[in-house]
């Protein structure tokens, strides 16, 4: 740096000189520099156009899986907290519906005789449930009428 | 080289808008890169401004409005990412310095491509302790010789206000040349 002593009354006493330089070629090479960053920059946006646009197709399938499984989740939780058996009831009654639904003649049969081996009717169950039924001159006039 | 209109028109079609742009940057390369390097004072912040105000001219060609004349627009666009670097490299170079002033004067300094004499320096000082818009105003009207009516385009502020500020920067730098001395 130069130095100079001068005395300054205003600007006008100065010389409008730019004090700043560059590297040498710096204006020569810009262009090709610049070039290069814009190609840079366009493959970058290339490239997350193409990642946003799977992110894109993606979207809805997911919003609706969420969904569905947040609804399902709404619905069971605090149905099984508040109705426990009528699930259980429903669901005996719906393996009995599957059940009946599987049903052929063969192992139709076989559920008749293993009824009739189980549940069999005793004859005093039966007296007594006509007992309190009737009384006595309803079974006389049944009887001899 | 080419008139502005043409380059406008070539920037708006669909084919010729990288010719026009190459056009753009060979003719307004070195007036821009003068314009920021006196805003920013460093070399290779200059160069990354100058880098980022072209990029960003190639961005926004499409909402370019042929209101405001092409030299115009690309000083406004240059002229506030320079600030925008000014106050990043700021923050860089020491964490809580709020004073551009002295972030600038440290900048002259130990700038290795400062090549002027021991006036310019206190000149470049003394214009490195004014308010930002009295800065931008001083180096545009005294070293580029820029008219007003283009100031006021590419700064947003009226012609009277900027003569004001210029009134103000300029005997501020007068006062503080002759304490120097």
């Amino acid at each position: 740096m130069k130095k100079q002593e001068t005395h300054i009354d205003s600007l006008a006493d100065l010389q409008k000189k730019q004090p700043f330089k560059v590297p040498d070629s710096y204006f020569d090479n810009f262009e090709a520099r610049l070039q290069t960053r814009l190609q840079q920059q366009q493959q970058q946006s290339r490239e997350k156009r193409s990642e946003n646009k799977v992110i894109k197709m993606l979207k809805p399938v997911m919003w609706m899986a969420a969904s569905f499984l947040l609804a399902i989740l709404l619905i069971k939780i605090p149905f099984r907290q508040f109705f426990p058996e009528s699930l259980s009831v429903k669901n005996t009654k719906e393996e009995n519906a599957v059940s009946i639904y599987l049903l052929n003649e063969t192992n139709f049969y076989d559920i008749l005789s293993e009824d009739s081996q189980t549940d069999t009717l005793k004859t005093e169950d039966l007296y007594t449930y006509l007992s309190s039924e009737v009384n006595e001159y309803e079974i006389y006039s049944e009887m001899y009428n | 080289m080419q008139e502005d209109q043409e380059i406008i028109d070539g920037l708006k079609s669909k084919n010729g808008r990288e010719p026009a742009f190459r056009a753009l940057v060979s003719k307004y390369k070195e007036r821009l890169y003068w314009h920021i390097r006196k805003i920013v004072i460093n070399h290779d912040d200059a160069d990354d401004t100058l880098q980022n105000t072209f990029i960003k001219v190639w961005n926004s060609i499409d909402s370019f409005r042929e209101e405001s004349g092409l030299y115009t627009w690309l000083y406004r666009i240059a002229t506030n990412e320079a600030v925008t670097c000014l106050n990043q490299a700021k923050k860089r170079s020491v964490p809580g310095l709020d004073d551009v002033g002295k972030y600038l004067i440290g900048a002259l300094r130990s700038d290795p491509y400062f090549d002027g004499d021991e006036v310019q320096l206190r000149l470049q000082e003394a214009i490195a302790t004014l308010p930002e818009k009295q800065r931008l105003v001083f180096n545009m009207r005294y070293f580029d010789d820029m008219k007003y009516q283009d100031m006021a385009e590419i700064l947003e502020t009226s012609v009277g206000a900027l003569k004001a500020s210029y009134h103000h920067a300029a005997k501020k730098i007068e006062e503080c040349l002759k304490m120097t001395e």
